[in-house]
This record gives C-alpha cells, sequence and structure tokens, in this order.
C-alpha cells in the first residue's frame, strides 16, 4: 500500500532533479470511474504542480507537499501513482546511463570516475537536501556554481 | 588544427544530443588579443540550429550549427584548447549528474528495478553497435557495466 509519504519522496525527486522540463501523469481513482490529471513544469524558475479531475475543467495549483494528501483525499489510486512515477524515473534511468557511456567514450572511463569520486561528498549532500524537500533549486545548476 | 577541431565537434555532439541544462555560456579567450568570444548553447529542437556566438563587444548573436561555430572559433583565433577544456568540464559535470541520478533512482525505486532497466539499455545499445558494424565495417563498441561507486561500502573496507 502507497503511503503519501512515499508520493512525496518521488515527486519531490523528479522535482529536485529536474531532467525534465514538464510531465504530466493521468491516473485513475479507487472507486468511481472518475481520473486525475497532474501536471509538474517549471516557469520562470518556479516548480509548478497542478491537478485536475476528469468531472472539471479547471485545473488547481498546489505545492509537492500537499499533493499526496489532495489526490488521496479525492480517491486516486496512490498505488497506480508510483508506478507511473516508478516509469517516469527509469526512463531518466534509461538516458543517465546513455549519458554516462557517451561521456567515457569521450574522455575515457577513469577520469569520469574520478570526477565521480572527487564530487561524491558534495553531491550527496546537495541530493539528499533537495529530496528532503528543504530546496526546490536546480540541482545540476548548484552543482555547476560549486 | 584538423584533429582538434574534430574533437570539440565531438563534444559539442555531446551536448547536442545528452545536455541536460536548457542553457550553456562559455567565455572563450582570444589566442592573441584581449577580446573574449561568447559562444552560448541554447536547446531548440525545431531547427537544431543551438549554437550562438559573436565576438563580445559585437551586438548581434550569430545562429548556427556546430560547424558554423567551429569556423568563427578559427576564423577569430580562439584558444580553442580552452575552450575544449571548459566543454569537457560541463560534460563531466553532466556525466557526474547522470551518474547520481541512476544512483539516487536504485535508493528510491529499489535497484534491481535500475539494474534490469539499465540491462534491456546495454542490450539495446548492443545492439545498436553491431548493427552499425555491419553497415559500417568498423568495430563494435563494447558497452560496459556501470559501476556504481557506494562511498559508504568504501569506507566500512577502510574501518575494515
Amino acid at each position: 500500500m502507497t503511503s503519501c509519504e512515499d508520493i512525496l519522496k518521488y515527486i519531490t525527486f523528479i522535482e529536485a532533479l529536474r531532467s525534465n522540463s514538464s510531465l504530466s501523469w493521468t491516473i485513475p481513482c479507487l472507486n468511481s470511474n472518475d481520473s486525475f490529471d497532474i501536471e509538474w513544469f517549471v516557469l520562470e524558475e518556479k516548480s509548478i504542480w497542478r491537478y485536475k479531475s476528469s468531472t472539471t475543467s479547471d485545473w488547481i495549483e498546489t505545492s509537492n507537499a500537499n499533493l499526496p494528501n489532495t489526490l488521496l483525499r479525492n480517491g486516486v489510486d496512490l498505488d497506480s501513482l508510483q508506478v507511473l512515477l516508478s516509469e517516469t524515473i527509469l526512463s531518466k534511468v534509461s538516458y543517465a546511463y546513455d549519458l554516462v557511456q557517451e561521456a567515457f567514450g569521450l574522455f575515457g572511463e577513469d577520469k569520469v570516475y574520478n570526477k565521480i569520486e572527487h564530487q561524491h561528498n558534495l553531491l550527496e549532500q546537495e541530493v539528499d537536501r533537495l529530496i528532503s524537500g528543504d530546496s526546490s533549486l536546480s540541482f545540476l545548476r548548484l552543482i555547476k556554481n560549486k | 588544427m584538423k584533429k582538434e577541431r574534430q574533437s570539440i565537434e565531438n563534444l559539442l555532439e555531446f551536448l547536442n544530443k545528452y545536455s541536460t541544462e536548457p542553457n550553456l555560456l562559455w567565455n572563450v579567450p582570444h589566442l592573441y588579443e584581449k577580446e573574449e568570444i561568447l559562444v552560448q548553447w541554447m536547446y531548440d529542437k525545431t531547427t537544431k540550429l543551438n549554437w550562438y556566438f559573436k565576438l563580445k563587444s559585437a551586438e548581434i548573436w550569430n545562429v548556427s550549427d556546430i560547424r558554423s561555430l567551429m569556423s568563427f572559433l578559427i576564423e577569430k583565433k580562439a584558444d580553442l584548447s580552452q575552450f575544449e577544456l571548459e566543454v569537457l568540464k560541463i560534460i563531466c559535470i553532466q556525466a557526474v549528474c547522470a551518474h547520481y541520478y541512476i544512483e539516487k533512482a536504485g535508493e528510491l525505486i529499489g535497484k534491481d528495478k535500475i539494474d534490469s532497466s539499465i540491462e534491456v539499455l546495454r542490450e539495446a545499445l548492443s545492439r545498436r553497435a553491431i548493427e552499425s558494424e555491419s553497415q559500417e565495417k568498423t568495430l563494435v563498441k563494447k558497452v560496459p557495466r556501470l559501476k556504481l561507486i557506494n562511498k559508504k561500502k568504501k569506507k566500512k573496507n577502510l574501518h575494515d
């Protein structure tokens, strides 16, 4: 059974690492034929989450912290949402893997791994901070500015 | 010069294909004069003209592709070695971040799922390399396993 805390971890991860500029999902409700659309996008450096029921045409903006509870209250199937969020992350994993492999080809596996090790602690702190929800700043931009 | 140009073009192709940032900016020094050349990359899926460049003192940006950018840099006698170094740095940072994405995604949704997803991609990449080999009669690109660095494990080993 997926909890609101689980969903919050997933959406914060997606938001913090900002590997897309916008994403959307449609999730069924548990006890009706309705569904909910969820969108995430970045507008003028601000991260925005919004949702809409299939029975209305109005989008409602919310924070990432409030989104899981709001969806749960509206009878959204959180298990289905977790599966969709996992798929989103997995598609990016493939992309990230391809990127790393190409980088190996360009300037050598050892050099890339040395850099990874060198920056490991710094990255770990930044990612943990972002995932814990302290900030919604771009992960990559933070690293670059160091 | 030809080799250096090809090498930089490969790096810039990488950014065209993989950059996870919407835009990037470099101040490329001139080899002999104080003037700098500004080079900017901005993602444009439609026109594929992702490269903006100009002398710092100029008002109008040139918007074109990698080949034109390189011709401009060579014509203006930009310090290509410095530019190459800066581009490599960006690629390395993006590789580090990609590596981190994989590691953190593993913690969140389970390493098994990540491994199987990567396995599917490895097979696809190997197939692509074999197809490319049969078409171009070039060597098969070996697709290695990605060895994720586990710092905690390493620290533990040190204590042991």
